[in-house]
């Protein structure tokens, strides 16, 4: 479906169209141990900046 | 002309922050408070006093139920212990924009590898997980000196077996460029527990950004590692392909080439070129940032069809972060191919992030407590940063790209919005659906 036409369904009276709850890691999710250089997550060390 | 710019209003409520954002390329208005983990989709009415400063009760009500628990974005990293060695500053390609211009016949010494492993064995020890983690990202290839490279795994591997210094894990992990044959492979798959494989996509591309260094074609025997490495099965494996502004418009392609050549057990991220080493002497350019971000975005949903995960650094929704990374703060030791420690493995000579050295008579190392500190302030979220929505998402971004005054803040933002808009759109398709 179009983001226009969800946009026309979802009216709500208090204006407020959709919501959502944030999630975001945890402290040992995104470096515990792993490479503290430019990890991307726990299991994948990537170096991914070098060229 | 597409633009990927936001426009975006900053306001407090007891204070915390809260944005509201809109752009040129969504009808969406999105109202975002990360620090009380909560983004909503807003009709124009709401958006309108919001651009006045006002906040309106509907979501005052909702950030009230929330004011209680808000949450602080994370600084402080564990305390790990992380080994980079630099094994050479030497390669097997010559790639048109290598950021460490990688030609130069210099070689670390084996009494800096045993005394930066022994080192990092103890410290590791030390660290409430007794893990270490070794990456070989410094300078050049870490394959190039096949002895030294070899000889240098295999002394980590027999440490970990006798669990030196009470260490318990020792993970290894490489970025390479897969230029080898299949006895190399073999040892390296058997070794490793993640490799980072530099491919730039498919052999048009590949060749002409990553020839070897008689100027031929690498595809081949790259695309044959690659496959060696997915294959395997032991190894966890993330393809990282470099986009020019001659690649950038093809990166769907690109992703659909590696899974009818590798299949999809692996990730792949794109990053930018940045212009330094090399390719300040060529004829290759960085994409831009609208570019980037909009064609990243369509690769982005082309994985998600077909099971691969693909993404570039930068900024991550899923993180709430007050420093990019742990590379100063915790810092990083990384061991330059003259025993220089930095804190920073794209600093293959220590000149900017150095706080350290090796001697390698001596095998002393020489740490400066001052020097960590200097570094440490240098991965602090910029002033300028304040007013942005997404600056608990890339906390400033690379210290060092900073320094390079190298800027991906609209593709940080454009990424974040997306993602953002494509969460509060999903829930409205399933609400529509589920009623």
């Amino acid at each position: 479906m179009e983001e226009n036409e969800l946009l026309q369904l979802s009216k709500n009276d208090d204006g407020i169209l959709a919501e959502v709850e944030m999630e975001f890691c945890e402290l040992s999710e995104i470096s515990e141990g792993m490479c503290s250089c430019v990890c991307i997550s726990d299991e994948q060390c990537c170096g991914c900046i070098l060229q | 002309m597409e633009t990927i710019e936001l426009q975006s209003k900053c306001g407090k409520w007891e204070n915390i922050d809260w944005y509201l954002l809109s752009s040129k390329f969504s009808k969406s208005e999105i109202f975002y408070c990360p620090t009380l983990r909560i983004s909503m989709l807003i009709n124009d009415s709401l958006s309108e006093s919001l651009r006045e400063g006002n906040l309106p009760s509907a979501i005052r009500e909702k950030l009230n139920k929330r004011k209680n628990n808000p949450i602080t974005p994370i600084i402080e990293r564990p305390k790990a212990f992380h080994l980079s060695i630099g094994l050479s500053n030497n390669c097997t390609l010559g790639c048109l924009y290598c950021h460490a211009d990688a030609n130069k016949e210099t070689t670390i010494s084996k009494s800096v590898v045993d005394s930066a492993i022994d080192y990092s064995f103890q410290e590791a020890g030390k660290t409430p997980k007794r893990m270490l983690t070794v990456s070989f990202a410094v300078g050049g290839e870490p394959t190039m000196d096949w002895r030294l490279f070899t000889y240098t795994v295999n002394k980590i591997r027999e440490f970990e077996k006798i669990h030196h210094y009470n260490v318990d894990k020792v993970y290894l992990s490489m970025t390479t460029n897969c230029y080898y044959g299949l006895p190399k492979r073999k040892f390296v798959a058997e070794n490793f527990d993640t490799l980072t494989l530099s491919i730039d996509g498919y052999p048009e591309i590949q060749d002409s950004h990553r020839p070897n260094r008689s100027s031929k074609g690498s595809s081949s025997v790259v695309e044959e590692t690659c496959k060696y490495f997915v294959d395997h099965g032991g190894v966890r494996v993330g393809v990282r392909a470099t986009v020019t502004k001659s690649s950038v418009n093809y990166l769907t392609e690109i992703v659909d080439y590696f899974s009818i050549k590798f299949g999809n057990n692996y990730s792949v991220t794109f990053e930018p070129m940045v212009q330094i080493g090399r390719a300040l002497n060529n004829a290759l350019q960085s994409p831009s940032e609208t570019e980037f971000a909009i064609n990243l975005w369509k690769a982005k949903k082309r994985g998600e069809e077909i099971g691969i995960q693909v993404s570039s650094s930068g900024s991550n929704i899923k993180n709430l972060i007050g420093r990019y990374c742990g590379a100063m703060s915790i810092p990083s030791f990384t061991v330059c191919t003259d025993g220089t420690v930095t804190a920073c493995h794209r600093d293959q000579d220590g000149k900017d992030y150095g706080y350290g050295f090796i001697d390698e008579l001596t095998g002393f190392v020489q740490i400066s407590e001052e020097k960590i500190k200097s570094n440490i302030l240098k991965s602090e979220l910029p002033e300028s940063c304040n007013s942005c929505f997404a600056k608990f998402h890339c906390a400033g971004d690379c210290p060092d790209l900073r320094r390079i005054n190298f800027s991906r803040c609209n593709f940080n933002r454009y990424m974040i919005y997306k993602q953002l808009e494509e969460l509060l759109l999903k829930k409205i398709n399933y609400r529509v659906f589920n009623n």
